[in-house]
């Protein structure tokens, strides 16, 4: 999704978890949903919906979606170990799952501790995986199986710093951590004693069963679509443009019809009807209009600069000059195409140059994305080098993520605003619906995102 | 950036009892400073009140709110009138069981609005900020202190109006 009003984000700071976001640790995760997976991975292999952008961590349990034919066995694992977090930056970092539930007991001087004894994992064989098609249930919103289930007792308290930074451990052989004065219990489960057994003993104990970490795998979601017939693109030889000096490769997309926009049932309500487009052959762009190619359109006076107050703007950023330029808005976009001897693409042409005419929801096919794209990337780390990513049904590069792209379509439900649609997803985006072909974006043409870019195409 | 003075005065917060729950009017209940950290939507953490800002509006939404789909647009068109009063915008949705940050950003682009927003998943904002219904806008000063609540009524423009 379009965010950051350039030089307007929030004063937040970046999330950088400690601990694999494949694995995260759930101890503050709120104790019905430890309790709920104990259960589920008894009854076969747990479906989740599992989203992670920094901060912004959900884990949803899917309590009616399950999978038979795996199972989890026991392997002991020992490790005592306590993790200390002086503040929420630090809490989040830590227990990103459910932190927010906690940081109201971090005020002032105050510290959270969590004292936590692992004595053993139930895990899936190595080298499992698993098919979105083989899970039963309600699996509609699952994008993750849970592959390990890391057992064991965990006791958490908040205290101020010369209480918490010191002493015994909150796990005593008492049975955890009681409120005091001193110390205010947030959550004791487990028993220490047990899971000392069950480490002494590497064997499984009912007593120190409590779920304090998860693996998860990404479902695989294999495509599953008919050969397609459908016209070869031929690519042109980079060439000088028509009335400015650039150059960008592009492809001869030919003629052709399919279906624009979502079947009944998928998608958002503006993707719908589906409907027969039949579009006229263009050539485009192979890759996003890079910061170079349009920093050269404003040394030749036919473009404005683009904005670079925001530090996920591009522009001006001497390390750059292949990422594709942002920040800029629809009548920038239009000026540089201008300049190039080219023009911005209708949201049909766009549409069809990404998923061509078999009716794949993505450029690559119906494959979940995964590593095929440049997004759910920090706001740091902003956009990839263009062209690094896959390419689309007529060997377009990045037409999902790096950025979205603005098209020379209207969208308006009256006849007065001035929206234009953008397509693609980008660098921000970490929900695999946004980076479907037949997403529709729009905003106003003065708005400028630094997740938002585009490239040209020119009418054969 | 506006470099006003800020005033502050030690004003006993009057709580106005929101009557009418039908109409969705909040009465935030805390009489404490509001302070907490949540994350965006774009993954940072994000401390309220937010440092440096004369004042902080909060604005509480959900995706399946249904006075919000006014009331957010209302008041993020008058996002530019607010920061030039020294203040910051600051959209907070608030998930329930099985929403997501998802549903949440499609909400909002439905309704017109692209801009962050804070994700409250465990209501932790929301508690924060003594919120009970949705919508609710409360505006606090830069040390947390609640300085005003929206009644069932007020307009962006009494937000605007309310700033210290």
């Amino acid at each position: 999704m379009p965010y950051g009003y350039t030089g307007d984000a929030f004063a937040g700071v970046q999330c950088t978890a400690e601990r694999p976001q494949t694995e995260p640790d759930l101890m503050a995760w709120d104790s019905g949903s430890r309790s709920n997976l104990n259960r589920l991975r008894r009854a076969g292999v747990v479906a989740v919906r599992y989203e992670a952008k920094g901060c912004n961590v959900e884990l949803e349990l899917l309590s009616n979606c399950i999978a038979q034919g795996a199972a989890y066995t026991f392997s002991p694992y020992s490790a005592n170990e306590h993790k200390l977090a002086r503040n929420a930056n630090e809490l989040f970092a830590q227990l990103p799952v459910g932190a927010a539930r906690l940081s109201g007991s971090l005020k002032g001087d105050r510290v959270l501790r969590t004292d936590y004894m692992l004595a053993g994992q139930y895990a899936l064989p190595p080298g499992t995986t698993l098919r979105a098609s083989e899970l039963k249930g309600d699996c509609s919103r699952a994008t993750h199986a849970v592959s390990a289930v890391y057992v064991g007792a965990f006791a958490m308290g908040a205290g101020e710093s010369r209480v918490m930074e010191g002493g015994a451990s909150l796990l005593g052989a008492s049975g955890g951590v009681k409120s005091s004065a001193a110390v205010e219990s947030l959550g004791d489960e487990g028993d220490a004693d047990a899971c000392k057994t069950s480490q002494k003993e590497h064997a499984p104990n009912d007593g120190c069963a409590v779920p304090l970490r998860i693996g998860l795998i990404a479902l695989e979601r294999t495509a599953v679509s008919a050969p397609v017939q459908r016209p070869e693109p031929s690519r042109t030889a980079p060439s000088p443009a028509a009335t400015g000096n650039e150059s960008t490769d592009m492809v001869n997309i030919p003629a052709g019809s399919y279906m624009m926009g979502s079947p009944e049932g998928q998608g958002e309500a503006d993707e719908h009807p589906q409907h027969r487009v039949t579009v006229s052959g263009f050539a485009m762009d192979v890759t996003e209009v890079t910061v170079a190619e349009y920093a050269r359109c404003v040394s030749a006076g036919g473009c404005t600069a683009s904005d670079e107050g925001d530090a996920s703007c591009n522009y001006g950023k001497t390390d750059k000059g292949n990422h594709p330029i942002n920040c800029v808005d629809f009548h920038q976009a239009t000026a540089f195409c201008g300049w190039a001897g080219k023009r911005l693409p209708t949201e049909e042409e766009w549409e069809y140059a990404a998923r061509g005419t078999d009716g794949r929801t993505y450029p690559w096919g119906n494959g979940v994305p995964s590593g095929n794209l440049c997004w759910n990337r920090a706001r740091k780390e902003g956009t990839c080098l263009v062209g690094s990513y896959a390419a689309g049904a007529f060997g377009l590069k990045d037409m999902a993520g790096n950025v979205w792209e603005w098209t020379s379509t209207r969208y308006s439900r009256d006849y007065t605003s001035d929206t234009r649609v953008y397509r693609g997803g980008s660098w921000s985006d970490a929900n695999p619906s946004y980076v479907r072909s037949a997403v529709r974006l729009r905003n106003a043409t003065s708005k400028r995102f630094t997740d938002t870019g585009f490239r040209c195409c020119r009418t054969q | 950036m506006q470099t006003l003075q800020v005033v502050l005065h030690n004003l006993a917060l009057v709580v106005l009892v929101a009557g009418c729950a039908a109409m969705s009017a909040s009465a935030p209940t805390t009489t404490t400073a509001v302070t907490f950290s949540l994350p965006s939507d774009e993954g940072t953490l994000v401390t309220i009140p937010i440092p440096g800002a004369r004042a902080t509006v909060l604005d509480f939404f959900g995706p399946t709110c249904g006075p919000c789909k006014t009331k957010v647009p209302a008041l993020e068109a008058k996002r530019a009138e607010l920061e030039a009063k020294g203040a910051k915008l600051v959209l907070v949705g608030v998930l329930g069981d099985g929403e997501s940050t998802a549903d949440a950003k499609r909400a909002l682009a439905s309704w017109g609005v692209t801009a962050p927003f804070l994700v409250d998943r465990d209501g932790t904002g929301k508690r924060e900020a003594g919120v009970v219904n949705l919508p609710a806008t409360i505006v606090i000063d830069a040390s947390g202190t609640v300085k005003w609540v929206a009644t069932p009524t007020a307009t962006a423009d009494d937000v605007i109006a309310a700033l210290p």
